[in-house]
């Protein structure tokens, strides 16, 4: 869908770009777990808080954490979709 | 006229509300014109208004614009009444978190995302809750941080794990706290079992411990800083799931049980509804407010011949009743607007020069107010004067119904159990000498079965 805006700013190219797809392998879900524990551990307050930063950090860490789960997921859909498909497919040949 | 610029729309340097010959108007500004055009080429926003998740607009010409600056000016489909969320149910909260999240999701399968997860920039049609703020909407990189997670966790989810966990009425301390529950208060206030729960532990406890762990340090820029695209959508669908699976927490009230234990006959129930409906077709309001509507009975009836009805009660249990009737009723799609609002202490105005977010007084008045069953209440639980409970119906309504209900009524004489009647005043005759100097009566129709009365009237000047 083609915007017409006034000349007075720079518009950038914008569209979806491709999602990452690399797997979670097992060694960044634990080194990101003792991170997580470490990022908790201690808790100094500061007098001028940001909430930002932390949050950010955070995510960062949750992001692998949650990215492994969402991985782990599909994973677990993918397979018991197979299993579920040779199932009705054996069924099928049994029934026959 | 003058345009007149929104006074709780000034914090985005994108863009701003503004109002012109009654209509409401979006300008787009020079930092905002790019995530604009990308929100409109990415194909983003004609999906999200086709799954009615974003306020549709139309583009006008910037010759309509409020101030200099402008590189778009937009025309927002009107919202009917704007509310907020300290006036919300946990079911529309829980709901405005689910659309903020859904949004969040299609946005970075386009390569955008909110910057933005306040339920400030969401606003109910009926029962549908829509994101009204288009320039919250901006180019977003794959495996960026969500810039607004924090926002979100603090806005929507820790208040409604509050209810879900403590009590439904929490939902009144975001009145007071309207950047959201800090994470460490609502850390403390959640009971020690959530630890166990993941997405609380996620999301709140340990969330809120990392943001206390580095509030010194320098903010990483959130701009350059990456994880996998993979894991902020895990984050999103974690968040996403956490909600769905929350519910409201029970809390015994004898409101939402009112329309099954009150004192009058179906008679007179029948009577009450012929009343208000038969008023309603007549003159046909744009806009009713139901004060003390309890779970809707009389919205919905008031909702087939007005424009637009906004059904307030204090209870949250009723109004959370009156927000599942109305998600599930068809009839009334989009009329019927259910909000919690102790009319003894109603939403003032609020935030930056108290003028952010507007009184209930400020977003009328209404065509028609209705207050059935309601003056007892405010003159002798709330010890209310006749003549003040007139004076502010009179700020509320252009026209009211009212009912009535003598001392002798069932329903009064258990108020006055507990409490020495000092209410001399409260008559029939003090009420109509009230609410003569304030509206003409117009109608007075005894309810059958009952001592009660109805009464139509229509505000003086």
């Amino acid at each position: 869908m083609a915007v017409e805006l006034s000349e007075n700013i720079t518009a950038g190219p914008a569209g979806p770009t491709e999602p990452g797809t690399s797997g979670i392998p097992p060694l960044p879900y634990i080194l990101a777990v003792t991170c997580l524990i470490h990022l908790v551990a201690a808790a100094p307050l500061a007098a001028y808080i940001d909430p930002i930063t932390g949050s950010i950090i955070f995510q960062l860490v949750a992001a692998v954490v949650l990215g492994a789960a969402l991985t782990a997921k599909r994973v677990w859909r993918v397979v018991t979709g197979s299993l579920e498909r040779a199932r009705t497919l054996v069924s099928g040949l049994w029934n026959r | 006229m003058e345009p007149l610029k929104d006074r709780g729309s000034f914090r985005d340097p994108s863009g701003f509300v503004f109002y012109r010959d009654g209509e409401v108007f979006r300008q787009v500004n020079g930092p905002g014109g790019q995530a604009y055009r990308a929100l409109m080429e990415s194909g983003l926003y004609d999906e999200l208004v086709e799954a009615e998740l974003l306020v549709p607009h139309e583009v006008v010409s910037t010759d309509l614009a409020a101030a200099d600056g402008a590189v778009a000016v937009l025309r927002p489909e009107r919202i009917p009444f704007i509310s907020y969320p300290y006036e919300w149910s946990f079911g529309q909260l829980r709901a405005a978190a689910i659309t903020t999240l859904r949004i969040q999701q299609r946005a970075m399968d386009r390569g955008m995302g909110l910057t933005d997860a306040t339920p400030f920039n969401i606003q109910f049609v009926g029962r549908r809750p829509v994101l009204v703020d288009t320039l919250s909407l901006v180019p977003m990189d794959d495996g960026e941080p969500w810039i607004a997670y924090h926002q979100f966790c603090t806005q929507f989810l820790a208040p409604l794990r509050l209810q879900a966990r403590l009590d439904p009425r929490l939902s009144g301390l975001l009145r007071s706290t309207l950047d959201g529950v800090p994470l460490d208060m609502a850390s403390r206030m959640l009971p020690r079992r959530t630890w166990a729960n993941l997405g609380d532990l996620m999301h709140i406890h340990l969330h809120a411990r990392s943001i206390r762990r580095h509030a010194g340090a320098a903010a990483p820029d959130a701009g350059r800083t990456r994880a996998s695209a993979r894991g902020i959508r895990g984050i999103v669908e974690h968040l996403l799931s956490h909600v769905e699976g929350t519910a409201m927490r029970r809390v015994p009230s004898v409101w939402e049980d009112y329309e099954a234990s009150h004192s009058y006959e179906q008679a007179a129930r029948t009577a009450k509804l012929d009343f208000v409906s038969g008023w309603v077709q007549a003159r046909r309001p744009s806009v009713v407010w139901d004060l003390g509507a309890n779970t809707g009975v009389f919205s919905r009836v008031a909702a087939q011949g007005a424009g637009y009805v906004v059904s307030l009660d204090f209870d949250a249990n009723a109004v959370e009743q009156n927000f599942s009737r109305v998600s599930h009723d068809s009839d009334e799609d989009g009329k019927v607007l259910p909000l919690c609002m102790n009319l003894m202490n109603p939403s003032p105005d609020l935030g930056w020069g108290l003028a952010e977010r507007k009184s209930l007084t400020a977003r009328g008045p209404a065509d028609l107010c209705l207050a059935l069953a309601l003056v007892h209440h405010l003159a002798i639980s709330g010890n209310v004067p006749l003549p003040m409970v007139a004076a502010q119906f009179a700020e509320w309504g252009r026209s009211l119904i009212v009912e009535w209900v003598p001392k002798s009524d069932a329903m009064v004489q258990r108020l006055l159990a507990s409490r020495v009647d000092v209410f001399d005043e409260y008559t029939e005759e003090g009420f109509q000498q009230a609410f003569s100097s304030r509206f003409h009566i117009v109608e007075r129709e005894p309810v059958p079965e009952s001592e009660r009365v109805l009464y139509a009237m229509e505000r003086r000047g």
